[in-house]
């Protein structure tokens, strides 16, 4: 480990440091006080053995002074009894104490010589006396007694001085020792209490110092554990309590962050269930075991008798076997177990269909469809009042159509009233100016003529006045026939010539056309020609008109090119306005009904084309058009000739309502390519407009819009009679699908939307709507081979024995499509094709009419404006009919109403 | 002369176009609804018919499939004279089996040119 490695190991291990340094001090402070006593205590063990020797060195001088006191009593004795046995004692006596002197001579020696000296003078002297005893000499005896005498006194002075000095010494050496020995356990007393106090003051300070950190932390803890924010959190730091620090944060942290994130999950789920409960619709969720997961109050209100019984974990069975208690037993026509069943399978295969169902005495429009986790939603709409609304609608639509009608039929009637006299006027006036010519009543000629050109004027009138009235009951109908363009440039060209020489004016004709042919409504065409050239004539004066007609690229380009008046911009603006000329001064100029151009207008339209004017006031005026050399029949169109062979239905139609271009540009690229027709919106207004107008099959619908939003969209459509059963796709950023599938949305995609996903949901969509068929025939094994065809395309078939049949079934049930048989008993084909087109619900649906009748012209020309297609029942008309089923199932899904 | 059968209710109109007709030499003879007219072209067996189509009786274009159907009377060429702009009336005409059409009112230049050109001259 290198130095900074270990200083950081310090840094970040301070307990064990700070737990081996108290345990070193402490270590330490015993080790200090162990050797401080031994040493205390060998040094009283010395002063006790100084002691000892000199106790036993004051026990020999003691011995010594005895051991002197006997030899002075035995040579004392001697002196007396001249004994031998005296002398002998006194010897031995001598021999001690010399052994004594020995002993004591390590010590004191000059002492010792002193006594040695005077305790040899001592026994010379004695033995001297006795000597003088023996012989008799008394006095010598005595004196050498007496001196004898002196000297054993100074011997046994020395004697007692050592003696005493000696016990003075060990006195003193025993005191110092016990003096020594009480301070030395003064000492350790005082030394232990020191250690233990700076011990257990140093540990506390050091278990303090991990406590504290550690209390703190352990506080922190338990207050997170309790859910409660911790009061304080120690610092952090590169240790132990700053590293539990850290954790105890993180902790605290990843907690907030959890109660935050389940604060929000809970205020999402609030929102949630705010919305559902506000939702106008009963909204309920079936889990995937078929379990009531979720409702709201609605729900519970639609299902008002059995409302109490309502709870979040009841099967969809009991649900259903719950509403069969309340009721009379018999439900949609049959027995209640029946019923529990067909319900129950019909949740099941949730699908997203609409239904329309009759729940305690209202209606409820009924949409299931399968959650991506396997449940089901219910969405529950109270439709009484769209019901009431549709019937008010179906109610004035149907005064409305009574009144057009009436409309017509009394223009029509008028014009043959107003026409009859007229021909009549006309007519007549035409024979009297032949007949005034053959008399030569020729005064009578010009009034003559000028009844017929008024009779015919006011004819145009009502031609005019009818053709508009036809265009805008949309009734004008266009008769398509193939001829020659240069008689009828010729035949107009001469029509209008008199009017052209009425103003001085010349006609120039500019046009090659050889025998070029056009296929298109020759009246028509003739009509506006001569419109054309007609008020080229009326607004210009000794000019030139021309009338020029040339080949374009698939079509012919006519332009009429005048001298006259011309127009200003504005007049110009309102030129094809019907009833409107430049300014109400020209009606009484130039006569006319204003109406010439409008009903031109239109027909152009009609035929293909489009009329446009190049004009500036004193000018002139060009007005031309271009129209096809061959016009294709609108769908529904009658052509003659053709047999059997309809358009194939449109793409089903897809509205797309995004704000952003690129978005719908990207939506509408999957649509084509997958064979549907987009629709592009970007704005709710402008959405919701463009579905009123052409109701779609589907609608791919942006959540997230300035100004209004997706919800307002959806919100709408479902209030819409004609808009609220067209599936709505929601397209999102945020996952809201629960929300969307409450508020009646079919799916749910999330931005960026996947090609795959699109065309699988709309699909489904397309698929539940449209793959179901009736077939009505009353020839069973044309039925059975219907039902086996159609089947294995995965349509769902009901049959029909007849056409009244057929209604009936109609009236409960709309198909996408019907195969229909012309020959039958009761309501035969003719008559069911005639019933569906007086009902505005049934008029869109495709009918494929399948005959062995040899069909009349008439008969087939009927049936192709009322029927899809017509197919011929036989073994050519049976891969016919496969294919034209075909058609439908590839392009057309029924345009939902 | 070329003898033509006009079939017309109105009297009017009758008199005008067989009064007009005759003056330019044709051969006139009327009947006034659908079946009279039938009648009528198989006693009179004429070069031409003109049918009005709103007839009583039997109207124009039933008349017209009757008579186009019946063997002698079937190569009689019919002019239909309908209402002003009814395509659909046109179209049932000539799904009727008539030759050529004529709309109302008529203004003679033009169907005796249609007339020539169905008598082949």
């Amino acid at each position: 480990m290198s130095r900074g490695g270990l200083r950081d190991w310090f840094a970040g291990n301070t307990i064990p440091f700070r737990v081996g340094a108290l345990s070193a001090v402490l270590l330490c402070a015993v080790a200090i006080g162990t050797a401080f006593m031994v040493y205390d205590l060998s040094r009283n063990q010395s002063r006790v053995e100084d002691a000892n020797t000199e106790f036993h060195r004051l026990r020999t001088a003691a011995e010594a002074e005895q051991n002197f006191s006997e030899m002075r009593y035995w040579l004392t004795d001697l002196s007396v009894s001249l004994l031998t046995l005296s002398e002998r004692r006194a010897a031995e006596a001598q021999e001690k104490l010399e052994a004594n002197l020995e002993q004591l001579a390590a010590f004191a020696p000059a002492t010792v010589e002193d006594i040695r000296t005077g305790t040899a003078a001592y026994v010379d002297k004695a033995f001297k006396a006795a000597d003088a005893y023996t012989d008799g000499n008394r006095v010598l005896g005595n004196t050498f007694l007496a001196q004898a005498r002196t000297d054993s006194d100074a011997v046994g002075t020395a004697l007692q001085d050592l003696v005493a000095r000696l016990a003075d010494e060990a006195d003193r050496t025993n005191r110092l020792a016990s003096e020594e020995a009480q301070a030395a356990v003064t000492r350790a007393v005082t030394a232990s209490i020191v250690s233990i106090i700076v011990g257990a003051l140093l540990t506390l300070w050091v278990l303090r110092r991990i406590l504290v950190p550690l209390g703190s932390v352990n506080r922190a803890i338990s207050a997170l554990n309790r859910g409660v924010d911790p009061e304080e959190l120690p610092p952090e730091g590169p240790d132990e309590f700053g590293r539990m620090a850290q954790t105890v944060r993180a902790l605290k942290e990843s907690q907030d962050k959890r109660q935050q994130l389940e604060r929000e999950t809970r205020e999402k789920h609030d929102t949630l269930l705010t919305a559902i409960e506000t939702i106008p619709d009963g909204f309920a969720l079936f889990g995937p075991d078929e379990k009531l997961v979720m409702f709201n109050r609605k729900f519970r209100d639609i299902f008002a008798p059995i409302g109490e019984t309502l709870q979040v974990g009841m099967s969809c069975e009991e649900f259903l076997r719950a509403q069969t208690k309340t009721e009379d037993g018999i439900f949609d026509g049959m027995p209640a177990e029946d019923w529990i069943r067909e319900r129950l399978e019909r949740h099941r295969q949730a699908h997203g269909e609409n239904e329309t169902v009759m729940i305690n005495g209202g209606w409820v429009r009924l949409a299931k469809r399968k959650t991506s986790d396997g449940g089901v939603v219910a969405v529950y709409s109270d439709i009484n009042d769209m019901i009431e609304k549709q019937q008010e609608l179906d109610q004035a639509r149907r005064d409305a159509e009574a009144a057009t009608s009436a409309k017509s039929q009394f223009l029509a009637s008028m014009s043959h009233e107003l026409r009859t006299p007229l021909n009549a006027i006309i007519g007549y006036s035409e024979m009297l100016t032949e007949e005034a010519e053959d008399l030569g009543f020729d005064s009578a000629i010009a009034d003559l003529e000028k009844i017929l050109s008024s009779g015919r004027h006011l004819l145009s009138l009502i031609n005019d006045v009818l053709d508009l009235s036809k265009i805008e009951a949309g009734k004008m109908e266009l008769y398509v026939e193939s001829f020659a363009l240069a008689p009828l440039i010729d035949d107009v060209s001469a029509t209008v010539a008199p009017l052209i020489e009425k103003n001085a004016n010349r006609l120039v004709v500019t046009a090659d056309l050889g025998d070029a042919e056009i296929e298109t409504d020759k009246t028509k065409l003739r009509q506006n020609l001569f419109n054309l050239l007609s008020n080229a004539a009326k607004f210009t004066r000794q000019g030139t008109i021309e009338l020029a007609v040339s080949r374009t690229d698939g079509g012919f380009a006519f332009s009429v090119r005048d001298e006259g008046i011309g127009m200003t911009e504005e007049q110009k603006s309102r030129l094809f306005q019907a009833f409107m000329q430049a300014d109400s001064s020209t009606t009484r100029n130039y006569g006319g009904t204003g109406l010439g151009l409008a009903i031109t207008q239109e027909f152009i339209r009609m035929m293909g084309g489009r009329i446009e004017v190049e004009t500036a006031p004193g000018k002139g005026s060009t007005f031309s058009f271009t129209i096809p050399a061959r016009l294709q029949p609108e769908p529904g169109e009658t052509r003659s000739g053709d047999v059997a062979e309809a358009e194939a239905g449109d793409k089903p139609l897809v509205l797309v309502i995004d704000d952003e271009a690129r978005a719908r540009e990207t939506l509408a690229g999957m649509l084509r390519d997958e064979g549907f027709r987009p629709a592009l919106a970007s704005s709710a207004d402008e959405g919701l407009k463009m579905a009123r107008a052409e109701p779609p099959m589907a609608v791919v619908l942006d959540v997230l819009m300035p100004e209004r939003d997706g919800w307002s969209v959806l919100r709408e459509m479902k209030a819409d009679p004609v808009l609220s059963t067209t599936p709505v796709i929601l397209v999102t950023q945020v996952t809201d699908r629960e929300m969307g599938l409450a508020f009646g949305a079919v799916d749910h995609l999330t931005k960026p939307v996947a090609q795959d996903q699109l065309i699988a949901v709309l699909n489904d969509v397309v698929g539940s709507q449209a793959r179901d068929v009736m077939i009505v025939d009353d020839d069973v094994a044309s039925r059975q081979l219907f039902r086996r065809i159609l089947s294995r395309e995965g349509w769902r078939v009901t049959e029909a024995v007849d056409g009244a049949q057929a209604m009936k079934h109609l009236a409960t049930h709309r198909p996408s499509l019907m195969l229909l048989d012309l020959m039958m008993p009761n309501l035969d084909g003719f008559d069911v094709l005639g019933e569906l087109q007086n009902h505005e619900e049934l008029r869109s649906m495709p009918v494929i009419v399948v005959t062995s009748k040899d069909l009349s012209r008439e008969e087939l020309a009927w049936l192709k404006k009322n029927a899809a297609t017509v197919v011929r029942k036989g073994a050519s008309g049976r891969a016919e009919l496969i294919s034209a089923i075909r058609r439908h199932i590839a392009a057309k899904p029924a345009e939902e109403s | 002369m070329a003898k033509i059968l006009i079939v017309e209710d109105n009297d009017m109109n009758l008199d005008m176009l067989s009064r007009r007709l005759a003056r330019r030499g044709f051969e006139i003879v009327s009947a006034r609804d659908g079946a009279a007219g039938v009648d009528m072209a198989k006693q009179e067996m004429p070069d031409l018919i003109l049918m009005d189509m709103s007839l009583p009786v039997m109207d124009g274009w039933e008349a017209t499939k009757t008579l186009k159907a019946a063997g002698e009377t079937a190569a009689i060429p019919v002019i239909a004279l309908t209402a002003h702009a009814m395509a659909s009336d046109r179209e049932k005409a000539l799904a009727a089996g008539c030759d050529d059409y004529y709309t109302k009112p008529i203004e003679l230049p033009g169907l005796l040119e249609k007339i020539d050109a169905l008598l082949g001259n």
